[in-house]
């Protein structure tokens, strides 16, 4: 791990970087900075750029214009240095089937050039990270999908990185098993002051993030904190349920963009800072059941892009290919 | 050159990958045992009687050799020969299934990943061919240890070279289902085309060779490089030439060098 | 490497298990030649009718200590027509008649129609006839019935030394020009009459080369048998 730059030097720092495949645009002039220690989530819709930033990022690819540094290494100039920092979970699964976990994790050290004790003390503190020491000789063949995303966790964190890469990382995943991962790089963001970038579509995975960068048609149309988007991008509505038709039409005198969502219910956009301890000394004794939705990253995400954030068909087309990779890799 | 140390541990890592990856796969293995049975056992025994002396004075066989001496350096070649492409496969899966990114990422760099790989896919390669080595008294082939380890590093280089010009043709095989077709269409015309089977008689001049078999044949077999690779090994395990022997280490030599560096041009992208 | 030997444990086995059938498999036989002399009993041993067991004890001794140790019987056959002329297809031998030829010379012309076993005895050409050589101009008798010896070194060196070679075709031949006082250039297992002197010729004549059995290449496992009984018998009867 290099730890002689300054710690106030970000994560990550993307300036004015461009990228084309031939003619086709991936990335136009995208700037943004991930500070040391956080979690950032680069969120869009399938071919916004994601990858294409990620390559850029991950010295796999070099973009036509622009900086970047990663980890206070030049991504031009420092290439080695920069992969020294990083680790890396694909989108696809790249486990080697045929060996056991350990192996597999002894291989990626070995490829990263530690030492064997330095392996074998690093195996046993990812797997245990993992919770698959006890599966350290099985193959890997035999694991499960959610298994298998995990290994590649503990192995992408097996070399210590400073900035860990994540794309796509709980794609084919079920709830719980997101969550388990989730846990472990959260323990590991508090406990070693690792950087998490991750690209994903599952809504509650950016809600975790600290700083949320939205990209679409490789641009960077708008960064902040979940809240800060949600504020600025997503609306609150407040949904009420009440018997009296007379309190219901009063409700829809008082606010013209009140509408009416079901048989007794009604739903109000619940705008400012002010809106709810109004609405509630006016109408709250007079109301059966009142329900406030937050704003969503999802309206707000609508709002930006004009798109929903996962394209349904597409997200489960995804999950099927994903599946289908782990699958096929006897 | 502190950087040395841990890039040596890479390469070393890739060619144990790739070690443990060419033993645990049994059909891989069972294919190096598979050929030289058939090559040797069947059709070696199947023809010997009809390239065998009958008559003093007549020739069958232009060779101071029965037809299985002759065609034992051979199936070594053909073995070595489809375990190196096979290699390809490999890399043609690696690059599938991400795990080629999962190295190209690491500080490691192209040419060692490369390097350690092509290692990995010769070492399996050599070592099929020495499968092929203990048939020996079964073809009636008597080696002295010297013989021996001469045939072991020349298997060697020609596993490095072969495995390397595999992977230059995974670069150019985008799919899985395209390497089915480089069994058929580069592997056994090398190895037919290449005097591997039947012999050009040594004594004739070119003029006179024609006469035997048709010009065209004389032709492709002169300008296959297995012919000469083929032939050096002949020359280690039976004492039989029938071009200089340098001719085919140079060709082997050139290949290792040249294949890798295409190889490199076309690795990871 | 962590895991040790227990994660190379399959891998080596599966490779022992294959080494071992292949090196299993070496025991099967390539050929009948060997089984096929063990169903007859009999041992097949073509000599020349000159160059028979009184001109080559030694190497009837070890053709007899071969077919002792492969449990077979000898079965000398004199031919008559072996070396009867220089092309050995003239002498019509085949594998129906021999299963291993004696009194040959170890050279690359015999190795091109026979799997030769060096026998550790020697063969070279000599001058039979008074010590002192003809005048240029002379005629020098030439008789070899050894096959495979270097006719076109030996002509030239006759070239050379200004001789004009005579052919002598029949051992009758030979006694006969011997006994007119002509000289002539014979090999060494050729029967001379007695008290015919012999004069050794300088390496530009022929060079002196081993004898060999020959054998049928082809007959693998006979010709393995065989090279390794005569390996025995070399332990016993040492090289000359």
């Amino acid at each position: 791990m290099t730890t002689q730059d300054t710690p106030a030097e970000p994560a990550v720092l993307v300036q004015g970087v461009s990228l084309r495949y031939g003619s086709q645009i991936a990335l136009e002039d995208v700037s943004l900075e991930i500070s040391r220690g956080s979690s950032f989530a680069l969120l869009g819709p399938n071919g916004a750029g994601k990858t294409s930033l990620m390559s850029v990022l991950a010295t796999l690819r070099t973009a036509d214009a622009g900086r970047v540094v990663v980890a206070g290494h030049d991504v031009n100039r420092a290439p080695r240095k920069v992969r020294e920092s990083i680790g890396m979970v694909f989108q696809d699964a790249s486990l080697d089937d045929r060996l056991t976990a350990e192996e597999n994790l002894d291989f990626h050290g070995r490829v990263y050039g530690m030492p064997g004790n330095a392996r074998r003390s690093a195996t046993d503190r990812v797997l245990e990270l993992v919770e698959l020491s006890e599966w350290r000789e099985a193959p890997v063949r035999t694991f499960s999908g959610g298994m298998k995303r995990r290994l590649e966790i503990a192995r992408a964190l097996m070399h210590d990185p400073e900035i860990l890469f994540l794309d796509e990382p709980t794609v084919g995943l079920d709830a719980q098993t997101r969550e388990r991962i989730w846990t472990y790089l959260d323990n590991e963001r508090h406990t070693r002051g690792l950087t998490l970038l991750t690209t994903t579509h599952y809504i509650e995975e950016v809600d975790r993030a600290d700083w949320i960068c939205i990209i679409d048609k490789g641009r960077v149309i708008a960064q902040g904190s979940p809240s800060d988007l949600k504020q600025k991008h997503g609306k609150p509505y407040l949904h009420v349920v009440a018997a009296l038709p007379e309190i219901r039409s009063a409700l829809l005198d008082t606010y013209p963009d009140a509408r009416t969502t079901g048989p007794e219910q009604i739903s109000i956009p619940a705008d400012g800072e002010e809106f709810v301890p109004e609405f509630l000394s006016r109408f709250g004794s007079r109301l059966h059941e009142i329900r406030f939705e937050a704003p969503t990253l999802e309206a707000a995400f609508l709002n930006l892009t004009g798109r929903t954030l996962r394209d349904r068909a597409d997200g489960e087309r995804e999950a099927q290919r994903a599946a289908g990779r782990r699958a096929g890799r006897q | 050159m502190t950087d040395f140390l841990p890039i040596l541990r890479g390469i070393h890592g890739v060619w144990l990958r790739e070690i443990m990856r060419a033993t645990r796969d049994r059909g891989q293995l069972l294919g190096g045992v598979s050929r030289p049975l058939i090559w040797l056992l069947i059709l070696g025994v199947g023809l010997n009687p009809y390239f065998r002396g009958e008559v003093f004075g007549e020739v069958r066989l232009v060779l101071p050799y029965n037809y299985l001496q002759f065609l034992f350096p051979a199936v070594i070649v053909l073995n070595i020969m489809y375990t190196s492409i096979q290699f390809a496969v490999s890399v043609i899966w690696d690059r599938e299934f991400g795990f080629l990114r999962e190295v190209l990422v690491s500080p490691m760099p192209r040419w060692a990943v490369l390097l350690g790989k092509v290692l990995g896919g010769a070492t399996a390669a050599t070592g099929h061919g020495i499968l092929v080595l203990i048939l020996a008294r079964f073809a009636d082939v008597t080696l002295t240890p010297l013989e021996v380890v001469e045939a072991i590093i020349y298997m060697f280089m020609l596993s490095f070279a072969l495995t390397c010009f595999g992977v230059v043709l995974a670069g150019k095989v985008r799919s899985f289902e395209g390497f089915g077709v480089f069994s058929n269409t580069v592997i056994l015309p090398l190895y037919f085309a290449s005097s591997s089977v039947f012999p050009l008689d040594p004594s004739l001049t070119r003029t006179q060779l024609v006469v035997t078999y048709p010009e065209w044949l004389v032709a492709l077999i002169r300008v296959n490089p297995i012919t000469y690779a083929v032939d050096v090994l002949r020359g280690i395990l039976i004492g039989f030439n029938q071009f200089p022997p340098y001719i085919g280490l140079g060709l082997v030599a050139a290949g290792m060098v040249v294949f890798f560096f295409m190889a490199l041009r076309g690795f990871g992208k | 490497m962590t895991g040790g030997w227990k994660r190379w444990r399959r891998p080596v086995l599966d490779i022992g298990l294959i080494a071992a059938l292949l090196a299993a498999l070496n025991f099967l036989p390539s050929d009948n030649s060997l089984a096929d002399r063990r169903k007859q009993g009999v041992l097949r041993y073509c000599v020349s009718e000159s160059a028979n067991a009184l001109a080559e004890p030694r190497e009837l001794r070890l053709a007899e200590g071969i077919a002792r140790q492969l449990d077979l019987r000898l079965e000398v056959q004199t031919v008559a027509n072996i070396g009867r002329s220089f092309n050995p297809r003239d002498w019509n031998l085949s594998r129906g008649q021999c299963d291993m030829i004696g009194g040959l010379a170890n050279t690359e012309t015999n190795r091109n129609f026979l799997t030769l076993l060096p026998n550790g005895s020697r063969i070279a050409l000599v001058r039979a006839g008074p010590a002192e050589a003809p005048p240029r101009g002379a005629e020098m008798g030439v008789y070899l019935r050894a096959p495979g010896l270097d006719r076109v070194r030996l002509a030239s060196y006759l070239r050379a030394q200004g001789w004009r070679a005579q052919p002598l075709r029949t051992p009758e031949a030979l006694s006969g020009w011997l006994a007119g006082g002509g000289q002539a250039i014979v090999s060494t297992l050729t029967q001379l009459p007695p008290d015919t002197g012999t004069n050794p010729l300088p390496p530009e004549a022929g060079e002196s080369t081993d004898l060999a059995f020959g054998l049928w290449r082809g007959d693998v496992t006979l010709t393995r048998a065989i090279r390794n009984a005569l390996e025995r018998e070399l332990d016993h009867i040492p090289p000359e």
